[in-house]
């Protein structure tokens, strides 16, 4: 049988916005074994998103539970918090967030920039580029890349710790589809290379169908829960 | 990398802006660096001028405001020189002149003087050339500042009320003296200030033991009641009384500058941690604690402090060297205290504007920082 590396447990979320609130989770239950392909799919607004911050530590939620490992994430102090995100997590986003100033190979550095020793990981972001195909390019600033090769780059600075899940938000959105689709293709061999757990949120079909499971959102709740053959 | 050179590879960002935080510190340092340059050199100076006269005593007429108001009948003289704890007893009459030209200080104060004067002053008083003698008519001995503003030598001709003097030395005291005294035979000096034969201005003498100097005073004051004796150690407890409440005056003035440039610190930093907000989120989201990226904030803030106070040290040490080419009476000292206490001050109240946005920016929380909220 599989191993569970985290589990939702009726995960609920609210928001205030003004005067009214936003049930932007309700409920979710949901259980990711180690080494799944999985995507979260839905239209804008069906919290998407929130469950992805909830389950990657960002966000904490009105009521329900979350277990990473084994631990409840939920009891975790906000000033542990870091431990989680510093070792078990890497996140991406839709915009990439490199620093200008700084070369590629410093960017992918800048995560592990507070951990004592941290010349370590040096070897760790150079397998990285070569893995991304970005090898040639470690020593090029940020503004010299491509989109699709900005986003490689903070592909890596999200692996740099060897987390045990990747969290990708919309990561192709600003991306064109043909870039899109190889950065898609990237992760998948990232996946199965190195055994790192990938959950994405995507709205796009084309992309969440190279995913070995589809989760839909609706309003807050899981709809659908299908698991793809390869 | 660690967070130290991160952080100030940061500040190169927005270079503008770094600059013109870097440039609100300086601005504030120099003044007070400058301000108290002068502030030291002023001090070493008065209370230099005042003990070169130490153990010296001055008789003067009773409630004359300075020296050059002073008239004192010669029949003292007389009187003193039977009072064996008086070593040596100088007849002085003092002239003020204006100078000619723009020349800052515009007077000069012309001591006439006896061949006493000499061992008034040090033996090491002379710096070049030579006393004249008492009888002598038309000879000037400049202070060495004034010599210098004057551009006069030794030989060269001083003129003074269209009479030509002839410069027969340079003293050099290092105070005050240097840049407004000039000394003169007493008889020119008598001519100068149209005084009858029986009149100088003050007496200067030195006692037998520097001890003797309160018996002496009392021994004037009380046997010719016209006359009184100034004590330079009066003066100098007065001079440091006013040097004191001057220097606290030179710090509030100077530390309402620097802090309008910690002021612009915080500007500047509270801008940036709100421009990178989302870039904060990311660091927050990848495992930075909120005390590493406060820390980040701080080294920035040290930084701008650390170079702004050095550009500042820098450009107060110039400051302070251009007043004194402008302003000759002026003496900078550089000192080691005034050095360290503004650059100290600087980086303290960068370090301390620097504060508020590191703590703001280490509670943001990520994911909202990440959308820039």
């Amino acid at each position: 049988m599989a191993k569970e590396v985290i589990r939702a447990e009726n995960l609920t979320k609210n928001y205030r916005l003004g005067e009214s609130i936003v049930h932007a989770l309700r409920r979710v239950n949901l259980k990711i074994n180690v080494g799944e392909f999985l995507s979260i799919m839905g239209p804008s607004g069906s919290g998407k998103t929130t469950l992805l911050n909830l389950l990657g530590a960002l966000d904490l939620p009105t009521s329900g539970k979350i277990f990473l490992d084994d631990v409840d994430l939920t009891r975790v102090p906000e000033r542990k918090l870091y431990e989680v995100r510093r070792n078990k997590i890497g996140f991406v986003f839709q915009h990439f967030y490199l620093i200008p100033t700084l070369t590629t190979l410093e960017n992918v550095l800048v995560p592990v920039i507070p951990i004592r020793n941290n010349p370590r990981f040096k070897d760790r972001a150079k397998e990285l580029f070569s893995i991304v195909g970005l090898g040639e390019r470690m020593n090029h600033k940020p503004n010299q890349l491509s989109g699709g090769e900005q986003q490689r780059v903070a592909i890596c600075r999200a692996l740099v710790n060897n987390p045990e899940v990747l969290f990708c938000d919309e990561i192709t959105g600003e991306l064109d589809s043909f870039t899109g689709e190889k950065i898609i293709g990237l992760l998948k061999e990232i996946n199965q290379r190195e055994g790192v757990t990938v959950v994405f949120v995507t709205h796009d079909p084309t992309v969440s169908s190279k995913s070995n499971r589809i989760i839909t959102l609706i309003d807050g709740k899981i709809t659908s829960d299908k698991t793809v053959k390869s | 990398m660690n967070v130290v050179t991160f952080s100030l590879k940061n500040l190169k960002r927005r270079k503008m802006r770094t600059s013109l935080a870097i440039l609100g510190i300086a601005l504030g340092v120099m003044l007070i660096t400058s301000l108290l340059f002068i502030m030291d050199g002023l001090e070493s100076s008065i209370t230099g001028s005042l003990e070169l006269l130490s153990g010296n005593l001055i008789i003067q007429e009773k409630g004359s405001f300075d020296q050059t108001l002073s008239i004192v009948n010669v029949s003292l003289i007389k009187n003193l020189r039977n009072n064996t704890d008086i070593k040596v007893i100088s007849p002085e009459i003092y002239v003020a002149r204006t100078l000619p030209g723009g020349a800052v200080p515009r007077f000069v104060t012309l001591i006439g003087v006896t061949d006493s004067y000499s061992e008034i002053v040090s033996s090491t008083y002379i710096k070049f050339g030579t006393f004249f003698n008492e009888t002598d008519s038309g000879k000037i001995i400049l202070g060495s500042k004034l010599a210098n503003r004057l551009d006069l030598k030794v030989g060269d001709i001083f003129p003074i009320d269209s009479s030509p003097f002839d410069v027969t030395g340079i003293f050099e005291t290092n105070t005050l003296a240097d840049v407004i005294i000039a000394l003169i035979p007493i008889e020119d000096a008598r001519d100068l200030r149209n005084l009858s034969a029986d009149q100088i201005s003050v007496i200067e003498i030195k006692p037998v033991d520097p001890d003797k100097a309160d018996e002496i005073r009392s021994y004037v004051e009380s046997n010719f009641e016209d006359y009184e004796v100034v004590f330079p150690e009066d003066l100098m407890e007065e001079a440091s009384e006013i040097m004191g409440t001057l220097r606290n005056t030179v710090w509030l003035v100077s530390a309402i500058a620097v802090l309008i440039g910690g002021i612009g610190i915080a500007n500047a930093m509270l801008m940036s941690v709100m421009e990178r907000t989302p870039e904060i989120g990311l660091l927050k989201a990848t495992g930075w604690r909120n005390i590493d990226v406060a820390y980040s904030v701080l080294i920035e803030a040290f930084g701008i402090g650390v170079i702004g106070g050095l550009i500042g040290l820098l450009l107060g040490m110039v400051a302070a060297q251009t007043a004194q080419n402008i302003i000759p009476a002026l003496t900078v000292r550089l000192t080691l205290t005034t050095i360290l206490e503004s650059l100290i001050f600087g980086v303290g109240l960068s370090l301390g504007s620097g504060v508020y946005p590191a703590v703001k920016a280490a509670r943001l929380a990520p994911i909202r920082a990440i959308r820039g909220e």
